[in-house]
């Protein structure tokens, strides 16, 4: 099996919703490395989709079950600029079931960014006791949950 | 995607081009950053497209001591490369470098910015706040118009069909006056979500403050000293509501981006 673990630094503007990649580590075991090259370029692609998943691709539909997403001006897709330099690790453990001790390495890249760059916003609202979950994470749903959490402490203080 | 046929004609003359803006259907094309996806998704279909940056008047770029003046179709990758001469337009270069990516501002002009009208374009926002003028040829003459004038609702000016933007004149910014600029984007190239410039000369008295990525034409706000002093978001969100911005995220995001922008222009 492949195993990789994902690890983001994250800055949140709590004013405008916005999240920023500060720093982005990935470590996988892909066995036998045979091409690393392409191994770091597969790993690196998977992670830009995983970026995107989690900051900002999504099809909507309408009431009638319109697709609102249909174009490159609806759908916002991670660019040069949103994906941050990735810094790739490696782990060879040879697996003991395949010829070369080889392993896949497709899916580890796109997998990981949800969970690591939600838990990581989590972590720095954590003192306003604000948990988020919900993909893509858009300023919007961000600065709505903010919002939510300081009028619960403003009736929690009233009280 | 791919645009309706079309036909296009370059001229090299400003009398030229307001000649074949008669024609039915005609547009007036620059840098194409913006009518060009318009065209291949079909939002427009012009008949024939005049494209004026074969004209050397609008690429020209002429000094004065209190103001430059751009010609139309000097791009923003000009302006990003600190073209411009002289002291007190430093300010435009950090705009520039912010817009969309740098194959956009090696095409992408000034003026065709300003015509285009988008409501979240920096261009319209920045020389509203700096009080730039525009320069507009006619067939019956030129005439100039304010900036603040110009743009008068999303994707609408007062330049008439067979009009074309010649150039613009900016002011330099005095010793005393500053600017600020923030802009709002989840990625670079995507409309803005919030949008403000704010020009501050307190010697002037001028406190202007711009706001851009409204649904229509920019809000200017002409003496914004006293609301910036008195620092209440609420009174901002509540002027903003005001003007047709009602969504509380457009609202909380305009409000951090007046802010910042103003706190960039009062000393430190």
């Amino acid at each position: 099996l492949t195993y990789v673990t994902h690890a983001a630094v994250v800055i949140v503007d709590p004013a405008t919703g916005v999240i920023e990649l500060k720093d982005y580590v990935v470590l996988e075991d892909g066995g036998v490395l045979v091409n690393p090259m392409i191994v770091e370029g597969q790993i690196c692609g998977g992670t830009a989709q995983g970026i995107g998943r989690c900051l900002y691709e999504a099809m909507p539909f309408d009431i009638n079950g319109q697709p609102l997403a249909f174009t490159m001006l609806d759908y916002m897709l991670p660019g040069a600029t949103e994906v941050p330099y990735i810094r790739v690790l490696h782990m060879e453990t040879p697996s003991p079931y395949t010829e070369f001790g080889i392993k896949g390495l497709g899916e580890g890249g796109a997998v990981g960014p949800p969970a690591a760059i939600v838990s990581a916003v989590n972590d720095a609202l954590r003192s306003l006791g604000i948990e988020v979950c919900d993909l893509p994470l858009t300023p919007e749903r961000l600065l709505n949950a903010i919002e939510g959490a300081s009028k619960d402490s403003a009736a929690g203080a009233s009280l | 995607v791919k645009p309706a046929p079309f036909e296009i004609v370059r001229v090299n003359r400003v009398e030229d081009a307001c000649r074949m803006l008669t024609e039915p259907d005609a547009r007036v094309v620059a840098g194409a950053q913006s009518l060009g996806p318009m065209l291949n998704l079909r939002l427009a279909q012009p008949r024939t497209l005049v494209d004026v940056t074969g004209i050397p008047k609008l690429t020209r770029i002429s000094d004065a001591a209190d103001a430059v003046t751009l010609g139309a179709c000097v791009t923003t990758a000009n302006i990003e490369d600190g073209k411009l001469p002289g002291r007190g337009l430093e300010h435009l270069s950090a705009v520039a470098m912010r817009i969309a990516y740098r194959a956009v501002r090696n095409r992408g002009t000034i003026g065709g910015s300003l015509c285009h009208a988008d409501p979240s374009a920096d261009w319209v926002c920045v020389l509203t706040a700096l009080g730039a003028e525009c320069h507009i040829a006619g067939p019956k003459g030129s005439r100039r118009l304010a900036a603040d004038l110009f743009v008068t609702g999303a994707y609408q000016t007062a330049l008439a069909t067979v009009e074309v933007l010649e150039a613009l004149t900016i002011p330099r910014l005095s010793a005393t006056a500053r600017f600020g600029y923030f802009k709002l984007c989840r990625k670079a190239g995507e409309f803005a979500l919030a949008m403000s410039a704010v020009l501050n000369d307190p010697e002037r008295d001028v406190c202007r403050i711009v706001i851009g990525a409204t649904k229509g034409r920019p809000i200017i706000l002409r003496d914004a000293r006293e609301l910036m002093r008195a620092g209440d978001p609420s009174a901002l969100s509540s002027l903003l509501a005001h003007h047709g911005i009602a969504d509380r995220t457009a609202q909380r995001q305009q409000v951090a981006a007046i802010t910042r922008a103003y706190q960039q222009t009062v000393a430190r």
